[in-house]
């Protein structure tokens, strides 16, 4: 077991997601869509690792693989339980996952289909507790109450339906219902990517409070970078199922090694007209994951492309104190930064 | 507002009332918008603010059972001295809207895929729209049809004129789609968060490409968005909307360096953005009321940090020009700028 | 109202309470049942047609107290004879409140031997009110004789709605009929239920191979035309079974071939469902397989079977009708509407006793109401669209 294994809350080694293709009458297997290829990451006690791509880059497979949401092709989820121990999530049994459950949770992005209509907010909330046998009765009904009182609900509307809430309003019950377990690790799949301006912030905000409060790791999943950078210690850039970067986040928005992420500072606009950049424009589209380019996957986009570049696929390597990018000329381009946006 | 600009369209007092069984929804309740020509208007608000609503009136294309009332004058091109011709007193099925539609006035949308029909050509879609407006010979209209999708930037046009939409990528399908919108060579471009569903970097290529078009045809274009990054990006001039309502109109440069109102100040601070560093964002508390039945006063009362108990709640709040070319809707300006009501 | 509400109280498991304890601000706390019972309300069509068919149900539960006849009783000397009027008001004492009818003296035209009839103003038959009259078992259990309504004398002729060959009252015929062909409806469509649930449950929650031959059965079924394949079923029914048992048979033809519908509704609710977020965040809370199906997918796809029942239950009429119209059905001495269609087969008997086709009149109007009503629970059945 070596350092970083020693001091994470969860390390996730070599993981694939490949979706079959199927053609024909007999469902012939005739390829894969390769969603997450052979990701590596680890994430510490109470830090909050941010995962950015665009869409279709495995974002999302690779956080519902972690809780084995959807079953992933192969690799292993390290996850540290109660006693302390490491674990491995994709190793476990039905009844081992269960109980393990209580410790990891998701938050969703849509805040309306996430929510049962037909239940009480009661119910919704108190679903974990109840499924693990946790609470019953009264208790359960403080402990909602405690729990709606946590994330800024009005403890009163235990009866209403989600249909009375609003979409942030709607997006704290499922923060409530993601804490009921006292869990330590939360995935937040682009949690406030369908809230608006003024409500994402008060999620954002609510998220960080919890996470002080109740010592929480989030893995943050968003496409948005503003975001991804207020809210990270660390980041992750994904690109066609594969992590071409990872980093401080500090390092990753100052100094980008991978020509992906700098075109990705460079393309978000900036709320401030008199910093208009001069924009790296990427050409064409996000690579097609059934039927990726050869070498590295970004070359066809890439304006540093080599012939080493269509040939081989990088693989990562260490760029300084834990920064690491997936390309070939990582360290060695001069690479623009979000602060150099600034004129 | 400086007067050596050409204004092309202004909006009066213009309101969408929906009247349904629960009561009135305010949609859109008495804004006054002015667009100049080569100049883009960014219409920025969170959702239910009734900014899409706005450019849906502007179209005549509002559903039922919504009201349009109002003025709405559009200065169309080569009639100079021309009064101008009130949209809101066209019928909304009649000739002269759809002439206006697509020939002076085109939109593109949020999801091209819906804005496309899924069972024609791409090439098929923008001849039609061609030849309704611009010129009735078919080959006429598909040599112009494939000049368009080169301008917008599409590899092999040819090819694309034959394919389907879904055989197009996301912003592919965008461009196709400001392609057609841009096939008649409107005066106005309506572009409703168009860009919204699409990553990053494809974004910043369409936001590129309605900049350069912009600029090469003189075309004045109206930018509806939630995003102030894309905001900051586009737009010449900015109105920030809130429950049916502008509250703050002015420059795009003073919007971001020196609003005026709570709201938009709020707003600014709320948003995460790169290379700014903040411990905790500020939050407006509360969420936007359901614009049915509101109190009276100023909208944002609720959630309003300088909110006053029995003036901001009391009347409704005029919009002041609290310097040229800035207006503000709210009572704190007021009291200490001192400045008249516009006149609008 | 009551039909929905019962259902719905039922499937929540019985909460009744708490709704009407919370009318105050009861949208923030409306139940997906209200919900739809408030979207449904302004369906006036719909409200209406409810109506209406619980009122037919009622009647025809309770159709042995309703009739002034029985089904079987013939008056001899009434064959064919047209509907009696009632009447108010008597040329010789003027108005009065108890109705009466006229009996009818019957003519033979000498060329035609055909008999016609009309009001004899000698014969006046006042209409009493919980008159006692011929015994019967009211739901074949207690033995009665009080009527709602019929002649001081049960032999008089009460002919409301004329009368068939034989002699028997019509009117009172379409009431047990009624409940022979309404209850058919209900009835048939709860194995139509269990078989449609359980399978198209199995092939949208399994998927894979269990779903793959369920669906071509399905596929197999719908290819086959229905009402030749009801003949060749019913024709296969032992000919010595008593009326009952052809019924439970008729049964359970139709369902055999109905649960298809019901099935591939299920299945598709099933897939869709399945993919919902929510589905999702109840396996991630540690949910059972079974406490999804029960506590999310059945409440979500209830509404929707409810509607899909309603739609076809008006199919499982029409096709008892019809095969008891063409004779394989049900069989007389069984009254059900479509057995009572069949005296009116040819153009004659049309031409001559036109009210023969009174059942005719019954079966379009519950066609219709059912049709109406599941129009109205279909635009209620998403609330929360």
């Amino acid at each position: 077991m070596n350092a970083v294994q020693e001091e994470s809350i969860l390390d996730v080694q070599s993981i694939k997601k490949y979706f079959p293709i199927k053609k024909g009458f007999l469902q012939k297997t005739i390829g894969y869509v390769k969603a997450v290829d052979d990701v590596k990451f680890h994430i510490r006690p109470g830090e909050t690792f941010g995962l950015v791509g665009e869409s279709g880059c495995g974002k999302t497979t690779l956080g519902r693989c972690i809780l084995r949401a959807i079953e992933p092709s192969s690799g292993s989820v390290l996850f540290r339980d109660r006693q302390g121990n490491l674990r491995d999530v994709l190793k476990m049994d039905t009844k081992d996952l269960r109980a393990i459950r209580r410790d990891m949770q998701l938050i969703f992005q849509d805040p309306y289909s996430s929510l049962n209509p037909r239940m009480t907010v009661l119910s919704i909330i108190a679903e974990p507790l109840v499924c693990h046998g946790l609470l019953s009765g009264d208790q359960l009904k403080d402990r909602v109450k405690e729990l709606m009182e946590l994330v800024g609900l009005n403890s009163r509307h235990l009866e209403r339906y989600p249909h009375a809430f609003s979409g942030g309003q709607r997006q704290r019950i499922g923060i409530a219902r993601a804490l009921a377990t006292e869990p330590k690790f939360i995935v937040c799949d682009e949690a406030v990517s369908a809230l608006d301006v003024s409500v994402q912030a008060q999620i954002i905000n609510l998220l960080q409070d919890l996470q002080e409060r109740l010592d929480l790791s989030y893995l943050f999943i968003s496409h948005d970078l503003g975001v991804i950078q207020h809210i990270s210690n660390r980041v992750g850039v994904m690109y066609v199922g594969q992590m071409v970067e990872t980093a401080s986040s500090k390092d990753l928005f100052a100094s980008p090694k991978h020509p992906y992420t700098e075109a990705l500072l460079s393309a978000k606009p900036i709320p401030d007209p008199r910093r208009k950049s001069n924009r790296i424009i990427l050409s064409g589209d996000v690579a097609n994951p059934a039927n990726p380019p050869t070498g590295c996957y970004f070359h066809p986009r890439c304006p540093y492309a080599a012939d080493v570049c269509r040939k081989d696929a990088p693989v990562m390597k260490q760029v300084g104190d834990g920064h690491y990018a997936a390309c070939h000329f990582a360290g060695e381009l001069k690479l623009r930064g979000a602060g150099s946006l600034s004129c | 507002m400086s007067e050596e600009d050409e204004i092309i369209l202004a909006m009066k007092d213009v309101k969408v009332h929906f009247h349904l069984d629960e009561g009135v929804l305010k949609a859109v309740d008495g804004i006054d918008l002015w667009i100049k020509r080569g100049k883009t208007l960014g219409i920025v608000g969170e959702s239910g603010c009734g900014k899409s609503v706005t450019s849906q009136a502007l179209l005549r294309i509002v559903p039922k059972p919504g009201e349009v009332m109002g003025e709405i004058k559009l200065y169309r091109k080569g009639k100079d001295g021309d009064e101008g011709i009130d949209l809101i007193k066209l019928d909304p099925r009649g000739k002269e809207i759809r002439d206006i539609r697509g020939g002076e006035i085109a939109m593109i949308f949020q999801e091209p895929m819906k804005a496309f029909s899924p069972v024609h050509t791409i090439g098929n879609q923008i001849i039609e729209a061609i030849l309704l407006h611009a010129t009735d010979d078919k080959e006429e209209a598909y040599r112009l049809g494939v000049d368009i999708l080169k301008k917008v930037g599409m590899s092999n046009p040819e090819q694309r004129m034959d394919e389907y939409p879904h055989q197009l990528s996301g912003g592919m399908r965008q461009r196709a789609m400001i392609a057609m919108a841009l096939s008649c060579n409107p005066s106005i471009l309506i572009a409703d968060e168009p860009t919204t569903a699409l990553d990053v970097t494809v974004q910043a290529q369409v936001l590129q490409l309605i900049n350069d078009l912009k600029a090469k045809n003189d075309t004045s274009v109206i930018f509806i968005t939630h995003d102030l990054g894309v905001i900051a990006e586009m737009s010449d001039d900015v109105a920030v909307m809130y429950l049916g309502k502008v509250v703050e109109y002015t420059d795009v440069d003073t919007l971001f360096h020196g609003p005026k109102h709570p709201y938009t100040q709020a707003l600014l601070n709320s948003i995460p953005a790169i290379g700014r560093e903040m411990k905790r964002l500020e939050s407006i508390e509360g969420t936007v009321p359901f614009p049915m039945n509101l109190p009276k006063g100023c909208g944002f009362y609720s959630r309003c940090k300088h909110a006053m108990e029995g003036a901001c709640n009391s009347a409704d709040i005029p919009l002041i020009e609290v310097a040229k070319g800035h207006f503000v809707r709210c009572l704190l300006v007021e009291s200490e700028q001192g400045t008249t009501e516009v006149k609008v | 109202m009551s039909l929905i509400t019962t259902i719905s109280n039922a499937l929540r498991g019985g909460k009744p309470n708490r709704l009407r304890k919370s009318q105050d601000n009861s949208y923030e706390v409306a139940s997906q049942w209200r919900l739809m019972w408030w979207k449904f309300k302004k369906h006036k069509v719909a409200l209406a047609s409810a109506i209406i068919l619980l009122f037919f149900y009622i009647v025809a539960a309770f159709c042995e107290f309703l009739s002034p006849n029985l089904p079987e009783a013939r008056f001899t000397e009434y064959k064919n004879s047209p509907p009696q009027k009632i009447h108010f008001i008597d040329p010789q004492t003027g108005f009065q409140f108890r109705p009466f009818v006229y009996g009818m003296s019957a003519k033979v035209d000498e060329k035609t031997f055909r008999r016609t009839f009309a009001p004899d103003p000698e014969k006046k038959y006042e209409i009493q009110f919980f008159v006692k009259g011929e015994s019967y078992k009211m739901w074949g259990l207690i033995p009665m004789n009080v009527h709602l309504f019929g002649l001081k004398n049960p032999k008089d002729p009460l002919i409301l709605m004329g009368t068939d060959k034989l002699g028997h009252d019509l009117f009172s015929r379409i009431i047990y009929g009624g409940r022979i062909s309404l209850s058919f409806g209900l009835v048939g469509i709860v194995l139509t239920l269990v078989l449609g649930l359980v399978l198209g449950g199995i092939s949208g929650y399994l998927g894979g191979v269990a779903d793959t031959i369920i669906q071509r059965i399905i596929d197999l079924l719908i290819c086959i035309p229905t009402i030749p394949l009801w003949m060749a079923l019913t024709a296969a029914l032992p000919k010595g079974w008593s009326a009952e048992q052809t019924y439970f048979g008729l049964i359970i033809i139709f369902s055999i071939i109905g649960w298809t519908g019901l099935a591939r509704v299920v299945r598709g609710k099933i897939l869709t469902l399945r993919e919902e977020d929510f589905t999702m965040a109840a396996r991630l809370a540690g949910a059972s397989g079974f406490r999804i199906i029960r506590k999310h997918l059945l409440p979500s796809f209830a509404s929707y079977i409810i509607v899909n029942v309603t739609l076809s239950i008006p199919g499982t009429i029409l096709g008892e009708t019809a095969l008891s119209f063409i004779g394989v059905g049900l069989q007389a001495p069984v009254v059900s509407w479509g057995v009572l269609l069949q005296d009116a087969q040819n153009l004659e008997t049309l031409a001559y006793y036109p009210w023969l086709l009174w059942p005719t009149a019954f079966i379009i109007l519950t066609v219709l109401m059912f049709n109406f009503l599941g129009d109205g629970l279909r635009d209620a059945a998403d609330p929360y669209k």
